[in-house]
This record gives C-alpha cells, sequence and structure tokens, in this order.
C-alpha cells in the first residue's frame, strides 16, 4: 500500500542531524526560476515576523506592567495603557502570527506539494506592503490611539495596504498550490486552504462594516464579536493547526492517525468558529447571546476531535527518541489550544459567566490562546523551517531548549495568573465591598503575570538572537546569489 | 520527517479517491462562514440595525439624543485614549424582584379586610382594618410574578375600586453596586461610535457615572440625580491629574498630558474638558419598554445634560 517515494523529492533537514548534502527544496521542481528567489518573500514574511513578535512582547510587557504600575512610562501619551495595550495585540496578531503563518503556509504548501513558489515577485511586494500596513497601524495606534474597534484599531490606509499585500502573497500561493505535485489534499492543507479563504472575507467585512462605514449602535457589538471569534478561529487558529498537523506527525515519526475524526475536527471549526465570541453579558438581545453560548458549548467538539487525534498519535507505538527540537513548541502549543478552549468554553458556562465576564479571566484565555497556542504552534514551525530554508542548522542548537523554556513558562505564569486574577476579582465583584478592594486583592496576580511577560519577552528576544545567528552565519557562508536573496530586513535580527 | 507526513499522504490518496476536494472545502468553508455572518451581522442589522430614539411617555423625552458637541469631542477623546480597554459600559442586570401593594381603599373596605384575612396578612378583621388605615400596604415582596398577579387580583375580586398595583426592583450585583438602575439594552447605545460597551473592568463601569455622587466614587457607589456639572467637573479633572490623591489604591495612569502646568497649577486643555463633558453626559437612566424602572425610583433627568425631547437626534 504505501507508495514508494519520489526519488526526487529531498529530504528534509528538519531535525538536528546534518542538512548536508540536501538539495535546495526548492530547485527540484521549478528549475527555471532559481530556488533562492523563490525563498525570498517567505523568509521575508518569516523574518519580519520575528521582528514584530519582539516588539510586540516589548509592548505587552509594558502594557501588563502598567496595570500594577499605573505611572510608569506615565509622562508619555504614546504609552498609555489605552494606546500600548491594542498596539501589542495588533503587532503580535498581524505583525507576527499572520506574517509568520503566511510564510509557514507558503513553505509548507511548497513543501507538501514539492513545488517551487510561483510568483515570487508579487509575494516578495506583498510582503513589503503588508509590513507597511502593519507598521503603519501600529504607529497610529501608539501616537493618536486606536479606532475604538478591538483587533480593527488600524485606520483605513493601513488595513487597505495590508489587505493588498495579503492578495499579492495569497495569490502566488493558491497558484503555487494549483501546480502541486502530490495529489490529494492533506490534513494540514485543509485548513491552509481555509485559513486562505478566510482572511479576506473577515478582513474585509470587519473594516468595511466597523471602521470605514460603521454600522449602527449595538450591530457593531455583534460585528465586532463574529470578527473578533473569526479572526481567532479561523484564522490565527487553522494557521497555527496546520503547522501542528504537517509538522508534530512527521516530527513524532507518526501519522495523524484518524483522517475521519480530522476531518470532523475540521468542519465542526469551521461550522462554529465564528459565532464564539459574543460575551453572555453584552446588551443585545438574548436569543443572539444564546446561540452565540450554544456555539461556544459546540466548539468542544472540534477541541474534544482534535485532543482525541493528538492522544491517539502520542499513545501510538513508541518511535525514535531523538525527535526534533521543534516537538516542544508544538505539544505545547497543542496542549494550549485544548487548555485555552477549554476555559474559554467554561467561562461561556452562564452560571460561571457571572463572575468572569469582563474580568481578566478572559485575557487569560487570550493568553493561553494567542500565546500558547498560537505563538508556540507557530514559533515550532520556524524552528523547523528556518534551517531547512537556509539550508543551513541553527548555529547554536542548545539555545533551543532555554527559548523553549522560558517561553513555556512565561506564557503558563501570565495565563494562570490572569485567569486566577479574573476568578477573584469576579468573585469580589459579585459582593458589595468597594470596587478598589477588589482592584487589590488582584495586585499580586497582576504582578506574576508582568513576571510571566518577562519571561515570554527573554524567549522571543533569545528566539531573535538565535534567528539573527543563523542569518549572520548564512551570509558568512553563503555564495553571492545566497546574500542577495536574504531579506535586509532580516540581517536586523541580528543586531 | 516530512517524508513520513508525504508517505502517510500518499497512502490515503492512492487507497482512496482521487477526488480532489480543493472546491469542496472553499465551498464548505464558504457556506460556513456565510451561516454566522447573516446569524451575528446581518440578523442584528434586519432586527436592530434601522432603531430609532423613542418618546418615553411618561417622562416626555425622546430617547435616546445625541450628545452635544463637546460632549461628541469628548467621546473622540474617550476612543483615542483608549479607555474602552479598562473601562466597560454596560450594566447587567440578573431579574427582577416582585411584589405587590396596596396604594388605596375603594368603596367597600369590609370586603377588602376580609380579603386580607384571608391572604393571611391579617389575623382578623380589626386587624386588617388597622392595616388599612396606613396604606399603602405591602401585599407581598419578593414572590413570582405569577403570586404577584394573583395577589392583586384577590384585591381586587374583593373591591374593585381599591388601587393595588405590581411592584418590582431590578437584580444584579451591578445594580447593588451602584453602577446603574437597570440593565443597558441595545437603545442605550444608539448613538455611540464608535460603540464602546467595553470588555474589561480593569477600572468601574462608568455607563451611568453622570449620574453617580462624585464625593462617593471609592464606593460604595451611590446612584444620585442631585449631581451638579460644576460638582462633577472638579472632582474628574482632579481624578484625571491625580487619580491616587482622590481613591487611593487606584490603578488609573495620571493623565498629566491633559493638563498645562502654568503658574496658576495645573489647567485643563480642551480635550479634558471635552472629555469631562462626555462622562457627564453617560447615564442610562431612562425606563424602557424593555428595560423598565421601578416607579419610587422617579429619576428625573437633571435639566444639565437631559437627553430632551428638544434634541434632534443626529442622522
Amino acid at each position: 500500500m504505501v507508495a514508494p517515494l519520489n526519488p526526487t523529492i529531498p529530504p528534509a533537514a528538519f531535525s538536528s542531524a546534518t542538512g548536508n548534502g540536501t538539495e535546495p527544496a526548492a530547485s527540484d521542481a521549478g528549475g527555471g526560476c532559481g530556488g533562492c528567489v523563490a525563498r525570498g518573500p517567505i523568509l521575508v514574511l518569516m523574518g519580519s515576523g520575528i521582528l514584530w513578535l519582539v516588539a510586540a512582547s516589548l509592548l505587552s510587557l509594558i502594557a501588563s506592567v502598567k496595570l500594577h504600575a499605573p505611572d510608569f512610562l506615565g509622562a508619555c501619551p504614546w504609552f498609555t495603557y489605552g494606546h500600548v495595550k491594542p498596539a501589542a495585540a495588533s503587532a503580535f496578531i498581524f505583525g507576527f502570527a499572520s506574517q509568520a503563518g503566511l510564510g509557514l503556509v507558503l513553505w509548507l504548501i511548497c513543501r507538501l506539494g514539492k513545488v517551487t513558489l510561483c510568483g515570487w515577485f508579487p509575494a516578495l511586494t506583498g510582503a513589503a506592503l503588508w509590513n507597511l500596513g502593519v507598521t503603519y497601524g501600529v504607529s497610529k495606534v501608539l501616537v493618536s490611539g486606536g479606532s475604538g474597534q478591538e483587533w480593527l484599531e488600524f485606520p483605513h490606509g493601513a488595513s487597505g495596504l495590508m489587505m493588498l499585500g495579503y492578495f499579492l502573497i495569497a495569490m502566488p500561493a493558491l497558484i503555487t498550490f494549483r501546480k502541486r505535485q502530490v495529489p490529494g489534499l492533506s490534513v494540514a492543507q485543509w485548513y491552509l486552504l481555509a485559513a486562505l479563504f478566510f482572511f479576506p472575507w473577515l478582513w474585509v467585512a470587519g473594516n468595511a462594516l466597523l471602521v470605514c462605514e460603521p454600522v449602527r449602535g449595538v450591530v457593531q457589538i455583534t460585528t465586532g464579536a463574529w470578527f473578533r471569534a473569526g479572526l481567532l478561529n479561523l484564522w490565527l487558529t487553522p494557521l497555527a493547526l496546520a503547522v501542528i498537523y504537517a509538522l508534530l506527525p512527521a516530527a513524532l515519526g507518526r501519522p495523524v492517525r484518524d483522517r475521519g475524526l480530522a476531518a470532523f475536527a475540521f468542519w465542526t471549526l469551521v461550522l462554529f468558529g465564528a459565532w464564539t465570541g459574543l460575551a453572555q453579558t453584552a446588551p443585545v438581545p438574548s436569543w443572539l447571546v444564546s446561540l452565540s453560548n450554544a456555539c461556544t458549548v459546540a466548539f468542544a467538539l472540534p477541541v474534544l476531535a482534535v485532543a482525541v487525534n493528538l492522544e491517539l498519535m502520542l499513545k501510538s507505538e513508541v518511535a525514535c527518541e531523538d525527535a526534533s527540537p521543534a516537538v516542544p513548541f508544538l505539544a505545547f502549543g497543542a496542549l494550549a489550544f485544548i487548555l485555552g478552549n477549554g476555559l474559554h468554553i467554561f467561562g461561556a458556562v452562564p452560571y460561571v459567566a457571572k463572575f468572569v465576564a469582563l474580568t481578566h479571566y478572559s485575557a487569560g484565555v487570550g493568553a493561553l490562546l494567542l500565546g500558547g497556542f498560537v505563538m508556540m504552534s507557530l514559533l515550532g514551525g520556524l524552528t523547523l523551517a528556518l534551517p531547512d530554508l537556509f539550508e543551513m542548522d541553527w548555529p547554536k542548537p542548545q539555545l533551543i531548549r532555554p527559548q523553549f523554556g522560558a517561553l513555556a513558562m512565561g506564557v503558563a505564569l501570565t495565563s494562570l495568573a490572569l485567569v486566577v486574577a479574573g476568578l477573584q476579582q469576579g468573585r469580589a465583584l459579585r459582593h458589595a465591598a468597594p470596587f478598589l478592594d477588589a482592584v487589590k486583592g488582584g495586585q499580586l496576580f497582576l504582578v506574576l503575570a508582568s513576571l510571566g511577560a518577562l519571561l515570554t519577552l527573554a524567549g522571543v528576544a533569545l528566539f531573535a538572537l538565535h534567528f539573527g545567528l543563523l542569518v549572520c552565519a548564512v551570509c558568512r557562508e553563503c555564495c553571492g546569489s545566497c546574500c542577495g536573496a536574504t531579506p535586509a530586513s532580516t540581517t536586523e535580527g541580528a543586531a | 520527517m516530512l517524508r513520513l507526513v508525504l508517505r502517510c499522504d500518499a497512502r490515503f490518496n492512492h487507497g482512496g479517491c482521487r477526488v480532489n476536494k480543493g472546491p469542496f472545502i472553499f465551498l464548505g468553508a464558504f457556506a460556513s462562514l456565510a451561516l454566522s455572518w447573516l446569524g451575528l451581522v446581518l440578523g442584528p442589522q434586519l432586527q436592530f440595525g434601522g432603531e430609532q430614539p423613542q418618546k418615553i411617555e411618561d417622562l416626555n423625552v425622546v430617547y435616546p439624543a445625541a450628545r452635544n458637541g463637546l460632549a461628541q469631542q469628548g467621546a473622540e477623546v474617550y476612543r483615542a485614549l483608549g479607555c474602552q480597554h479598562c473601562h466597560s459600559q454596560q450594566v447587567r442586570q440578573e431579574g427582577l424582584e416582585f411584589g405587590a401593594k396596596l396604594t388605596a381603599p375603594g368603596e367597600t373596605p369590609a370586603k377588602l379586610a376580609a380579603a386580607l384575612v384571608k391572604l393571611g396578612l391579617a389575623q382578623d378583621v380589626a386587624g386588617a382594618n388597622a392595616q388599612l388605615a396606613k396604606l399603602p400596604l405591602t401585599l407581598g415582596a419578593d414572590v413570582e410574578l405569577s403570586h404577584a398577579e394573583f395577589l392583586v387580583r384577590t384585591v381586587k375580586d374583593a373591591d374593585d375600586k381599591a388601587k393595588a398595583e405590581i411592584t418590582f426592583k431590578n437584580l444584579g450585583a451591578d445594580l447593588g453596586r451602584g453602577w446603574g438602575v437597570r440593565m443597558s439594552t441595545a437603545s442605550d447605545y444608539l448613538f455611540d461610535q464608535p460603540v464602546l460597551a467595553g470588555s474589561a473592568r480593569v477600572g468601574p463601569d462608568l455607563a451611568n457615572v453622570g449620574v453617580r455622587a462624585p464625593e462617593k466614587y471609592s464606593a460604595p457607589w451611590k446612584f444620585t440625580s442631585t449631581n451638579t456639572f460644576a460638582e462633577f467637573r472638579a472632582w474628574q479633572l482632579r481624578h484625571l491629574a491625580e487619580p491616587r490623591a482622590v481613591a487611593p489604591g487606584s490603578t488609573m495612569p495620571a493623565y498629566r498630558f491633559l493638563f498645562d502646568q502654568r503658574a496658576e497649577g495645573k489647567v485643563p486643555k480642551h480635550d479634558a474638558e471635552a472629555l469631562v463633558a462626555y462622562l457627564f453626559s453617560l447615564r442610562q437612566d431612562v425606563p424602557l419598554p424593555n428595560a423598565p424602572l421601578p416607579r419610587v425610583a422617579s429619576v428625573k433627568p437633571a435639566a444639565t445634560n437631559a437627553p430632551a425631547a428638544t434634541n434632534t437626534p443626529a442622522k
């Protein structure tokens, strides 16, 4: 039954084993358009994604500290909490997660389909436009505040540039996908395709209905909830799940166990994903809240299906122990997906929602889903993709473990501290005690959350440093043509 | 490792059908996102996207009314400073508590007294008459709506000229804290652009900040209708400049950049004045058909920032 491997497929240089003698992945199928050039846009996306992650982590640390030390950087209006918090979220979602995710999408499409990226030039232009848009948007948020719609804080110009950039990246991605040499679709490819389709709809509809020509009154609340749930569950989640589904089985040496279950997880995720965002307390007619609540509970279906599938995979026969350094990242991401969504569903239970709505609880769940699940999965993907794209191993593989350690502890501490702070705050606010007593009671947890943010920043900085070392090593060793393809922005990471 | 993925993939695709599932995925994804869009965007838009301000007969006001110019500028300042990241503007309510009371006797007090005895509110007719002497009389408190209806019906049956009515009380932790008198409804946000209902309560809820007693801001918060703008403005400006001087232990940042440092002290900039005007306009205390207010609370909108009938709603 096992199809013989096509001898022209280059062995992937994923593990810490030497990648010497591997043919450039991109050159085997493309022939004409050189492999190095085709990798340019992918590396630009990933490299600038890493830089944005450093910026986002720094901004979230500032925001986190300001929650318990309000006068920290207080003199500067740019760094007031109401600017830093949305700037951090936007830099993370659009600077890092979307961008590194798009880079990984391109890489996975090429890798899984055994093709070279077609249309590297539009993709490169798209990456530049996207970065321009995010830079403009984040600076605008820092200087003069956001639009007031969560996760849609950017001005029209920035969103437009990003949309244009997105099309310039997505079109080559789809054309490359059409030209794939491997028939059929893998689980990871379902998620990739769906994510590529969802983002433009969400982005255009969200911006059009909330920022450009805003709908009236509380329709903004339901539209915003739809947009945020969609962006999280139908864009960032599929990107991260695609990375997990493509790489975790490979890294562990075990295939995805149950494809039927994986399909079930995919379709239920797609069906319920955009419904889960409406807060229980929202001042909208109760049929909307009930519907959203029911879908939030139903969202347990895809989460459980993914959990069972991954558990089956981990339970299957023992595989080689010299697993790739990315495995902890991917496994942590998968665990955070299950835990984070579990907490989200728990918080939507009407009795619990009375306590946790409008507290730090949702921030803690968000930290677990965005930081734990999305960031860790994508960083795991980058840990595998970057050496593969550069055809060179990480210069200091011993750095990967401390990176993971700092990130895992940081994310876990932040999320746990915020969830506990939320529960404490919710309990205090149920009683008639003065509001300031509730604030004072949560201070310790907020300090712990800042400590977690600091650890996360340390891990991210270490990752960026390591990336810089990798770029330096490539530049030192590589021939002129390779250096030409190394984007200017990525070399900045070395600094 | 990737080889394994490819092999695993190849196994499935060689074993089964070779149908290209790409279009399927696109169609399925389109249908499911369209469904959620219909439910959460188009549905609400059709249901209340075209909602207009309504006339509240009791108070003779049109609610909600558009903000005045300075308050509207203040809304922009509020948004630009990102206040909504810490302050929600939504009051939650967790139900109603019903009761019934007798406010005036009718023409046949004897029958009424008998009814009161029958209801167990008095030992005998003499006791009932003593109770009828000091009206209003509480017939029941903290009961089910059906029981409150029963109480009123019994009294009316005994004496149909007697005045008995069902009373209610809005319940909820937010209301107990004094953050409002009723739940927030869709109508309250009709003229907000953007709607800044908020998603966190790092700081207190501000939905009714314009009608709360300023001297009691650090809780227990009391709902009042006696705010004067001068008092409110002085407190808010001081709080913006030095939050911890007014509310010890507060984690609100000091917005010193909203003030000019001059010889005579801190002088609020235009933005600070606009912000205070906006905060003063925040009130959700008009009874609505779907969020009624008990009559005893009789909170008449103050003249200064009332959603007055003469205000022309913005388009």
